[in-house]
């Protein structure tokens, strides 16, 4: 018991003077997290700005009717300055609309709506056709837009979504009477109303947390003691290998429990999320990853020859690890090839149960597979270890 | 001159020898840019357009606007796969083979979504109203007065989704490869004192650091070719490539890269702290820029921190060169010139300042 605390603070305190150990277990999660939470968070939510020219080129009718100016006072409506606006406009005259495709093409502006000449004739003329019950063609008004930019691209479909409030509008003040529906809307293996992307992506970052813990706090540091024959060294001491190894394990679980409530707390109360930080479940089953990742470190450690293969090996493993994991987005419509890494991936299953048990929503997973395929790669782990000979005394 | 022929005939030696590097050189940018080109277009639909996969349950009196429905969702940009029952199209739904189900009878609609996709609910939110308003309209019969003609500026424009995910790709995959590996190879050769014995030999910092430069910069240059290849055998991305803008852009982000590498490991000293700031660094340009979603939908502050990323002018220049989005030639001109001066300048001063810091 002396030998395992011995081994156990010796690590501890080692890992606690070591930058490298403490930017990577508690400095870039945390990070992270905070670097996801505020990209994410308000990405396109109160922050949509199409910069959009309007050309008018329709002349009132005879009868002094103008719907083309109604249509404009619309748009205007769901432009800057008002709340909740998407667009800002830029009027045109319509001897202008080359420089005006111009600035579109060198993203200046994302599209070019014009109204053309025969705009109000052509609405006067569905209306009073659809009056009398005669089939029409609608009045059309044309966006242009470029589709290889994201942004023109985009604030078309706004345009085109916000042409259907319009034409309701104008539905309305013509005495159509809408059908009426009752609409409802149920998630399935909801366990907390309307998750915020904090909500998330704690579960992930806790995991991928982990992790990296496992690889890096582990790794490195016993490729280092193998290079530097220290275990050897440990080896020619009366110490018992199984000593050193549950001291050594022991300080970096420690360590990854540290980083738990760390990224926990600040996901609460900086972030404002309602994970279920203090569920029993959760810590239990983090404390199983954490013995997983842990045994992955160790294999890794006893392959690489050096502390530089491990940073390289690390870099290359974790970033296709994470997004085949889910940790930022959702998972779907992946071809077979890919999704046998995902299925395979230890992270996949983490994620998910993790995201359960911290009462965030139902497990895409069933909770069995959650705990076996870690289990799995556990024991595969072990096996491999078994074949290594990391604690050698000559 | 011989001088430096040897030493880039010896540095190669050194960079084919080491496994490590030629890794993260030749492969990580491909395996990076196959895992993000799969995952987004996925997120999206599939890698030709944008495609919302819903699973559609009719009560039997709407069988007949089955059709009607169908081709109305095509255009939409909806594929909709049509069940028998409520239950089916809930497991449709729990499985993810959908990304979200409707419920349609004569009175009610009801929408069914997977709490495990998080905030990517939030759109489908949006796209709920959208379906109500036109199933609405549908069935009351009503006329729709005025509808928008979208007229595309330039014509042949057959780019897809994957095509604006992969140039992102190759330029975080480039840059993270560069900036690594130089910053990392130049903190092993300090941390095992290769430096302080080179700098007792007559060659100088600049020439030792460009010796260890060439080599990172024809192998970028390489694997971005081979991602490009890549992305188009297994994506079909059909770019219009104008190879020599695209040779032009990315051996001067590779030079900017290999300088900024170069000044991190002499800020930084040991390994590790240069490891951890890139891989942060690294990060904030990938969330904080337009690699991945445009201007118009960021935060007025990731606008902000994105006009002052590299990143950003990367990507710009790599998508003018692909043929994706045109820009002025001399901004082209002035982000590769930029990029060449400061990154050459870099380099330059943190070869010097590397023996120079060894002098003890």
């Amino acid at each position: 018991m002396k030998e395992i605390w011995f081994f156990f603070k010796t690590h501890l305190l080692s890992d606690m003077r070591n930058k490298r150990a403490i930017f990577w277990a508690l400095i870039f999660p945390t990070l992270l997290l905070f670097i996801l939470v505020l990209t994410f968070t308000n990405m396109g939510k109160s922050s949509l700005n199409f910069k959009v020219i309007i050309i008018n080129e329709a002349s009132p009718t005879a009868k002094g009717v103008n719907y083309a100016n109604s249509l404009v006072k619309a748009f205007k409506s769901i432009s800057y300055p008002n709340k909740g606006a998407f667009f800002t406009l830029t009027f045109m005259k319509p001897d202008n609309i080359n420089t005006a495709f111009k600035k579109v093409e060198y993203s200046e502006a994302d599209i070019v709506i014009v109204i053309p000449k025969t705009f109000n004739l052509e609405v006067m003329r569905s209306v009073l056709l659809s009056k009398v019950g005669i089939s029409f063609a609608s009045a059309k008004i044309n966006v242009f837009y470029l589709p290889n930019e994201a942004s023109s691209s985009l604030a078309q479909g706004v345009v085109q979504g916000a042409m259907d409030e319009i034409n309701s509008y104008v539905i309305s003040k013509l005495h159509y009477k809408l059908k009426t529906f009752t609409i409802h809307s149920k998630t399935i293996g909801e366990m907390m109303k309307s998750p915020s992307y904090t909500d998330f992506v704690s579960p992930g970052i806790i995991v991928m947390g982990a992790f990296t813990s496992g690889l890096l706090l582990i790794a490195p540091k016993l490729a280092s003691m193998r290079r530097y024959g220290i275990m050897k060294k440990y080896a020619s001491t009366p110490a018992k290998s199984h000593f050193f190894f549950l001291g050594f394990t022991m300080s970096k679980i420690f360590t990854m429990l540290i980083q738990y409530f760390l990224l926990a707390f600040l996901a609460i109360y900086v972030l404002n999320s309602s994970i279920h930080i203090l569920s029993i479940e959760a810590i239990l089953y983090y404390f199983f990853i954490c013995v997983a990742y842990v045994l992955i470190g160790f294999d890794i450690g006893s392959l690489v020859s050096g502390p530089t293969a491990v940073g390289a090996l690390t870099s290359f493993i974790n970033l296709p690890l994470e997004f085949l994991a889910g940790i930022y987005f959702p998972l779907f419509s992946l071809p077979w090839y890919v999704n046998i890494f995902v299925y395979a991936n230890p992270l996949w299953y983490s994620t998910n149960a993790m995201r359960q048990l911290m009462g965030v929503g139902l497990s895409a997973t069933p909770m069995w597979m959650n705990i076996l395929v870690p289990s799995l790669w556990m024991l595969a782990s072990l096996i491999f270890l078994s074949t290594r000979r990391i604690w050698k005394r000559s | 001159m011989k001088k430096m022929k040897i030493l880039i005939k010896e540095t190669f030696n050194m960079f084919i020898r080491d496994r490590q590097t030629t890794i993260i050189m030749f492969f990580s940018p491909i395996a990076f840019m196959l895992i993000l080109g799969f995952v987004i277009s996925g997120i999206s639909g599939g890698t030709q357009n944008v495609e919302v996969k819903v699973a559609i349950h009719m009560s039997n009196d709407l069988q007949m606007y089955k059709k009607a429905l169908e081709s109305e969702a095509k255009k939409s940009g909806f594929a909709f796969t049509f069940v028998r029952s409520d239950s089916e199209l809930k497991k449709f739904v729990s499985s993810a083979k959908t990304q979200m189900g409707i419920s349609i009878s004569s009175t009610a609609l009801n929408f069914f979504y997977n709490q495990s996709f998080g905030q990517y609910n939030n759109y489908l939110l949006i796209l709920q109203n959208f379906i109500v308003q036109t199933v609405r309209k549908r069935m009351s019969g009503i006329p729709t007065y005025i509808q928008v003609n979208p007229i595309s500026i330039k014509k042949n424009s057959n780019l897809t989704v994957i095509s604006f995910v992969v140039p992102g790709a190759i330029a975080i995959a480039i840059l993270t490869a560069c900036i690594l590996s130089t910053a990392t190879t130049f903190s092993k050769y300090r941390s095992n004192d290769v430096l302080k014995r080179i700098r007792v030999t007559p060659i100088s910092g600049s020439v030792f650091a460009f010796s260890i430069a060439i080599h990172r910069f024809w192998s970028s240059l390489l694997s971005s070719y081979l991602t490009l290849v890549a992305s188009e055998l297994v994506f079909s991305t059909l770019y219009n490539v104008n190879w020599l803008l695209f040779t032009f852009m990315i051996s001067s982000a590779v030079i900017l890269s290999i300088g900024l590498g170069t000044i991190f490991s002499i800020v930084f000293r040991d390994m590790w702290t240069t490891l951890n700031f890139s891989t942060l660094l690294l990060t904030v340009m990938m969330l904080f820029s337009n690699v991945f979603y445009p201007f118009s939908i960021m935060p007025d502050y990731m606008r902000t921190i994105a006009y002052f990323m590299p990143v950003t002018y990367f990507m710009k220049g790599l998508r003018y060169a692909l043929g994706i989005s045109p820009m002025y030639g001399w901004e082209f001109m002035a982000i590769n010139v930029i990029f060449v001066s400061i990154g050459s300048l870099m380099m330059i001063v943190g070869g010097r300042s590397m023996l120079y810091l060894e002098r003890r």
